[in-house]
């Protein structure tokens, strides 16, 4: 079977698509970002036609663009308890007081989407939904959009095809919706099967304005060693209701932060990661994770990982790297 | 230059003699066809835009585009692993079988084979899609990663087992 492996592997049939190369040549001849070009002197009448187009637009599109000025948002109330199981779910409980009430509708091919409540800080914007019927969720083929028409990735999500709240975590919102705020749109033409039936073809359209929650900056602890490895921070940066840790790590761990150790065991153990971190207060309890990512490859490696907290005070963060070492450092949030 | 005679290198030429290979890799590291399509495109568009940094004195054609490549799959694999966990956690598990003592390679099919692959760790990903998508032998999968071929064998054989034993487990 060994060799057979290796001969199936390299007899994968992955034949070049035919609009690779022209999109490849298609890019090239686009101008890179950057790029400088000769400037031409504008005449002095086209100065001051474009100074009163550009006065008409800020005065007629700054409630459109800059949200936060919007009087929509003075109006939102904060959503209490209503998506509170599906917060649970989602880990997201400690923001939950931390939500703008939304209620934008949208039905097609018998399926009402509605868009519940939306909360954005930096790092992360978090939408709920509620699907009716439940028995399909809002993971298929959806885009989420700001005000300027810029997609935002989606990066993790929760669905409960009991309620049919669904939670979607995409990542934080660009500059300037980061201090603006930011009108979203979110479109989505199938719904997935919450039961690994056939996915559901509609057109789905939502919209909603949310604020982002402001962070500070705090001070970095002062760097830790898993073995030969150092681990620095590089950032630390806080909400009101979340943390969020910035790491890079140097050394011969640089490049196995993806490893897992332990035994597979069907159905009762899988290997986990040998890297581990996690945030706990003072009372011994441990906080949320948020979400976080990690890049390895050639050099250090750099992590990022947030959490949900419900309470400033000191809280311990613990770095692991299971049979190499372990060490613990104190964050202290205002 | 291109490896072997004095021709400059251009883009069509980087494209002719390297575009389907790195497709292979990016067919085989990427969470989808059309991020493999997309990985294709980015890694080969920023190995052009990067042709005048290329000094043969410094290592072959080969070497210097693998690494561009490599570079370019981690960057995207910042989002994609993420998308990978994501799409983990909603989808509903297949049951292709249980209780298969044996697994008999030839009932894999090409699809389930590239899904097993596209399931590894990113590193053991890159390692067998270097190695088998893109037909580099250990030297050259070593250097595209800064290791030594020694390294690359034992990081290629780990990959094969852990591929090995992912498929025993869906069977």
């Amino acid at each position: 079977m060994s060799s057979s492996l290796e001969d199936r592997l390299a007899d994968l049939d992955l034949p070049l698509p035919d609009t690779l190369v022209p999109r490849v040549l298609a890019r090239l001849a686009e101008p890179v970002a950057g790029r400088t070009h000769p400037v031409r002197r504008r005449p002095r009448w086209a100065t001051v036609a474009l100074a009163v187009v550009v006065l008409i637009v800020a005065v007629g599109g700054a409630t459109f663009y800059a949200p936060r000025f919007a009087q929509a948002l003075a109006d939102a109330p904060i959503v209490g308890t209503a998506v509170g199981p599906a917060l649970r779910s989602a880990g997201l409980a400690g923001l939950q007081g931390r939500f703008t009430a939304l209620d934008s509708r949208s039905t097609s091919s018998g399926y009402t989407v509605r868009l519940v409540a939306g909360y954005a800080d930096k790092n992360q914007t978090v939408l709920v939904f509620s699907v009716d019927p439940p028995d399909h969720m809002l993971f298929g083929q959806t885009e989420l959009t700001d005000q300027f028409g810029r997609a935002i990735a989606i990066s993790d999500g929760v669905s409960d095809a009991r309620t049919g709240y669904n939670v979607l975590i995409f990542d934080g919102l660009p500059w300037p919706d980061s201090f603006l705020g930011a009108r979203l749109r979110l479109h989505a033409s199938t719904l997935g099967a919450a039961a690994g039936g056939l996915a559901l073809a509609g057109d789905w359209m939502l919209q909603g304005t949310i604020p982002v929650e402001s962070s500070r900056p705090l001070p970095p602890p002062a760097a830790g060693r898993l073995g030969d490895s150092t681990v620095r921070f590089t950032r630390v940066e806080a909400t009101s209701a979340t943390v969020s840790i910035y790491m890079e790590i140097s050394g011969p761990l640089a490049g196995q932060l993806d490893r897992t150790v332990g035994p597979t065991i069907p159905t009762v153990a899988k290997p986990h990661l040998a890297f581990s971190y996690e945030l706990v207060d003072a009372g011994d309890r441990v906080a949320t994770h948020l979400n976080g990512t990690n890049s390895t490859g050639i050099g250090p490696a750099q992590v990022w990982a947030g959490w949900v907290i419900t309470h400033p005070g000191d809280y311990r963060l613990r770095i692991a790297y299971e049979g190499v070492g372990s060490f613990e450092r104190t964050i202290t949030v205002p | 230059m291109e490896a072997g005679d004095d021709r400059p290198l251009t883009a069509e030429g980087l494209c002719a003699r390297y575009a389907h290979r790195v497709y292979r890799f990016a067919a085989m590291v990427a969470v989808g066809d059309v991020e493999a399509e997309d990985l294709a495109q980015d890694a080969m568009v920023r190995a052009i835009r990067n042709l005048g940094r290329f000094d043969a004195s410094r290592g072959t054609v080969e070497t210097w585009l693998w690494r561009i490549v490599v570079n370019t799959a981690t960057d995207a694999g910042r989002v994609s692993s993420r998308r990978r966990r994501l799409w983990e956690r909603f989808r509903s598990q297949p049951t292709l079988g249980e209780n298969v003592e044996d697994l008999a390679l030839v009932r894999i099919t090409a699809v389930e084979l590239l899904t097993a692959v596209r399931r590894l760790r990113r590193r053991e990903r890159g390692m067998i899609a270097l190695r088998f998508g893109a037909g580099l032998g250990f030297a050259e999968v070593g250097a595209a990663y800064g290791i030594s071929r020694a390294a690359a064998t034992m990081a290629v054989r780990r990959a094969l087992d852990t591929l090995r034993i992912n498929l025993k487990e869906t069977r």
